[in-house]
């Protein structure tokens, strides 16, 4: 009985806060100290250097503050989409100038602090750069499914909602974005992106 | 290499990635955003905010519009108060007394209100600039001219002028063609004389402060140095956040610019700046002689009061509110004091003389109303005020209106330091005694909750090794939560919640999560804390309902969502809960009407209830 309630009730979101967020100053507020962290991780995650993960953090939430009123959603779970959709895209246009591309990947190497010594099955790990590099080497949009799903930890179920895509799909194309990871780590390194 | 999905996810977990955000960049893109979003307000001709029409609806009378704006900024002008300084640092001491060598001198202020002034008005931002020229012998004058973000209408809306010597201040409001003449008592003269936002003030309250040195660095091709504070004892406590930076010209040693930062509550936030400082300015004492034109009529027909910082007015103010509503006010902190006095306005819950003399106000005629109306701020200022004194003067002041009431005539309502080892307190029936810290200690022990701990105790109980503020915690808490990563997530909300046993938010969050793990009596006292925090968020009912009815308790789920409902009617997902309760009930009907009514309010309700509603009740409606 109470097991079926708490099913049926779900759990709850403060989902009037992104409602009001549209029009009040300090619901936005509150989002933006929610999400804050997390986008920046995200950017962090997505172009490996600090200072550019902060420009493009700043784009997003400033094009969240200009877009909210016309916002669709109305729940949080719709805005973190939005709001991560909005991330996804921001790095990509970041990153597709393949200028960018060289600087975050010269920077990208020295941004990683060496696992700790003694870390077990140490025996296949690609080097940093190298891996970096092939990451950069995938498309935008395959570049934020890694980043999503490796360095964030999201579901399929989250990663689908975010980028519009079925899930069906999004496992076929991980699939493939690994093959082609591992077919570029397997080749030699050429120092060109 | 890696074989698969798995492995490769291990290869990444691997990558030590350095993550940790800048807080300069957090906060400097939160303001940005803020501005960003309220000037795309001024755009948008249409607000539909969901508590727009409510909202609008309270708090109209332009009469406690304008007393509550009046507070506002008499606590700004006049809540700065003469505070000695320790003189910590040769610079800023230096600086003070090259502008107390200043006969006379002239700057401007800006200045950006944004939010509700008080809870039940709508949210608003202001932009007032204002221009203050201040003579040592003959007083000050401010000209201040707002605009109203939302119309972007500009206009000069108040004109001061504070004459010392006639212990006088006069306001004049050219809008409305009024003036108000207010007078100082001996107390209050001798702190307002001569200061008004007053550079001189501002820098004796941040060497009063722990501040930061910021180094050199260049405004409008002048150096500067800067000195910072983020100290919340600056303005007495009265802020939530503060953040005050002074930019001292190194070639004049005297101040450039003053950046203010002020967060008052969750509600209301005042940013400022303080610049084209003009030193040693020839004046004419006309210029501080006030003109009242014929057409200007007197606010008030007598003289207001300012409010006195005496603990007899303090008393006064706690009388005031255990009178009317039959409880002492639940902080001391001069904004929610005066959010606590006008939620008096929509209160249900007053005593006989409170309802009496609501009835006999709403009779008044325009001219008494405002009278009266001034003559309870009064009382409700001068008891911030003072306790605002008492956190500047760093006096440990302890309140516990929260727990104590009239009839709790042994235990401390409000204590603070008097010298050495002694004590002042008033008592839960406002009488007041001296006592040694030894004997407050004890008085202390028997009237108070054994795990709430005095301020005193808090300043006194070393630091420790963990830097990481509440938020920091929070901010993991939540990251950790929405990750599914529960045991983290406890334990950093935790964390959060013993450095804050304010913070909302964490309790929030670690409701919900225990909700999540069924665990629904933790859920439901956390969610009771929240409540106990703030009493009129309807949200705080609207979840420990959703705990309750988890639990299998569903008329107290019931109760709950109803008081949500009770207290904000546009809470849409309180129907949407108390819909499933009914459901739960068998009450299907009750269930229906609750669906209709969220949905009206544009919620979407929960489709499984949707789906099984129909199908129990026999019909689709």
């Amino acid at each position: 009985m109470v097991g079926a309630m708490a099913k049926l009730v779900e759990a709850t979101e403060d989902n009037d806060l992104v409602l009001r967020a549209k029009t009040q100053v300090e619901a936005l507020g509150r989002l933006y100290e929610m999400y804050y962290e997390r986008i920046f991780r995200f950017c962090v995650h997505r172009l490996f250097n600090k200072e550019i993960a902060e420009d493009v953090t700043s784009a997003v939430f400033l094009q969240v503050a200009r877009g909210l009123r016309g916002f669709k959603g109305r729940n949080e779970q719709d805005f973190r989409n939005w709001l991560y959709a909005i991330a996804a895209n921001q790095a990509n246009a970041y990153i597709r100038k393949s200028s960018r591309r060289k600087k975050l990947l010269a920077e990208a190497a020295g941004s990683m602090i060496p696992a700790a010594a003694g870390s077990a099955d140490m025996s296949f790990e690609p080097d940093w750069p190298r891996l970096y590099a092939a990451i950069l080497k995938l498309k935008p949009q395959h570049q934020t499914i890694v980043t999503l799903r490796f360095f964030e930890n999201f579901s399929y179920e989250q990663i689908e909602k975010i980028l519009d895509v079925k899930e069906a799909t999004l496992r076929v194309t991980l699939h493939r974005i690994l093959n082609q990871l591992r077919n570029q780590l397997q080749t030699v390194f050429d120092g060109e992106i | 290499m890696f074989k698969d999905e798995a492995d490769f996810e291990k290869v990444i977990g691997r990558l030590n990635v350095d993550t940790e955000p800048n807080p300069a960049h957090r906060q400097k893109l939160r303001r940005q955003m803020l501005t960003v979003f309220n000037e795309t307000a001024q755009q948008s001709k249409k607000r539909t905010t969901p508590h727009g029409v409510l909202r609008s609806t309270i708090m109209k009378s332009p009469i406690t519009k304008l007393a509550a704006a009046a507070a506002i900024i008499i606590a700004i002008l006049v809540g700065l108060p003469f505070f000695s300084s320790n003189g910590s640092s040769v610079v800023l001491a230096d600086v003070l007394e090259r502008i107390e060598q200043t006969q006379a001198f002239m700057y401007r202020m800006k200045m950006t209100m944004t939010g509700a002034m008080m809870s039940g008005m709508p949210d608003e931002k202001k932009e007032m600039e204002s221009t203050f020229t201040i003579s040592n012998d003959y007083g000050m004058k401010m000209e201040m001219t707002t605009t109203d973000a939302n119309s972007g209408k500009k206009e000069m809306t108040q004109l001061m002028y504070i004459i010392p010597a006639k212990r006088t201040a006069i306001s004049l409001m050219p809008k409305q063609k009024k003036y108000m003449r207010m007078e100082f008592d001996d107390d209050l003269l001798a702190r307002v004389k001569k200061q008004n936002n007053d550079p001189r003030e501002m820098i004796k309250q941040i060497m009063g402060c722990e501040y930061t040195e910021l180094g050199r660095s260049v405004i409008d091709g002048k150096d500067v140095e800067g000195f910072r504070t983020t100290d919340p004892t600056f303005y007495g406590g009265a802020m939530e956040h503060v953040e005050c930076t002074l930019w001292v010209d190194v070639e004049k040693w005297l101040p450039l610019r003053i950046e203010m930062d002020f967060k008052m509550n969750e509600e209301m936030r005042i940013q400022g700046v303080i610049y084209d400082f003009q030193w040693d300015i020839p004046v004419d004492a006309s210029v501080f002689e006030p003109v009242i034109p014929e057409d200007f009529t007197a606010l008030t027909t007598e003289a207001m009061k300012m409010p006195g910082m005496t603990e007899e007015a303090a008393v006064e103010g706690l009388k005031f509110f255990a009178e009317i509503t039959g409880q002492y006010p639940k902080k001391l902190n001069l904004l929610n004091l005066l959010q606590e006095f006008s939620a008096i306005k929509n209160s249900k819950n007053l005593t006989d003389a409170g309802l009496k003399s609501k009835e006999e106000m709403s009779q008044a005629p325009k001219d008494g109303k405002m009278k009266q109306t001034m003559e309870m701020m009064l009382k409700v200022q001068s008891l911030g005020m003072f306790y605002m004194t008492l956190i500047q003067d760093k006096k440990e002041p302890a309140y516990y209106g929260d727990t104590v009431t009239v009839q709790d005539v042994e235990k401390v309502l409000l204590r603070w330091n008097i010298s050495d080892n002694q004590y002042r307190v008033i008592f839960g029936d406002l009488s007041t005694l001296d006592v040694s810290a030894e004997k407050l200690a004890e008085l202390e022990k028997s009237s108070i909750d054994g795990d709430k701990i005095p301020d005193v105790t808090e300043e006194a109980a070393p630091q420790g090794t963990d830097k990481s503020t509440a938020t920091d915690h929070y901010n993991r808490g939540d990251a950790h939560y929405f990750n599914g990563e529960y045991d983290q997530a406890f334990s950093e909300l935790t964390k959060a919640i013993e450095k804050d046993p304010e913070l909302i938010r964490a309790y929030v969050t670690r409701g919900q999560a225990y909700n999540d793990k069924n665990e629904f009596d933790l859920a439901i006292a956390d969610f009771t804390k929240i409540i106990e925090l703030k009493p009129t968020d309807p949200h705080a009912y609207r979840y420990r309902g959703m705990a309750y009815g988890n639990k299998g308790e569903y008329d107290l789920a019931l109760a709950d969502y109803s008081k949500a409902i009770e207290i904000d009617p546009m809470v849409a997902d309180a129907y949407s809960g108390r819909a499933r309760t009914y459901y739960y009930k068998g009450e299907y009907d009750k269930a229906w009407k609750d669906v209709y009514q969220a949905q009206a309010l544009g919620h979407q309700v929960d489709s499984k209830l949707l789906e099984q509603l129909p199908k129990a009740s026999g019909t689709v409606k």
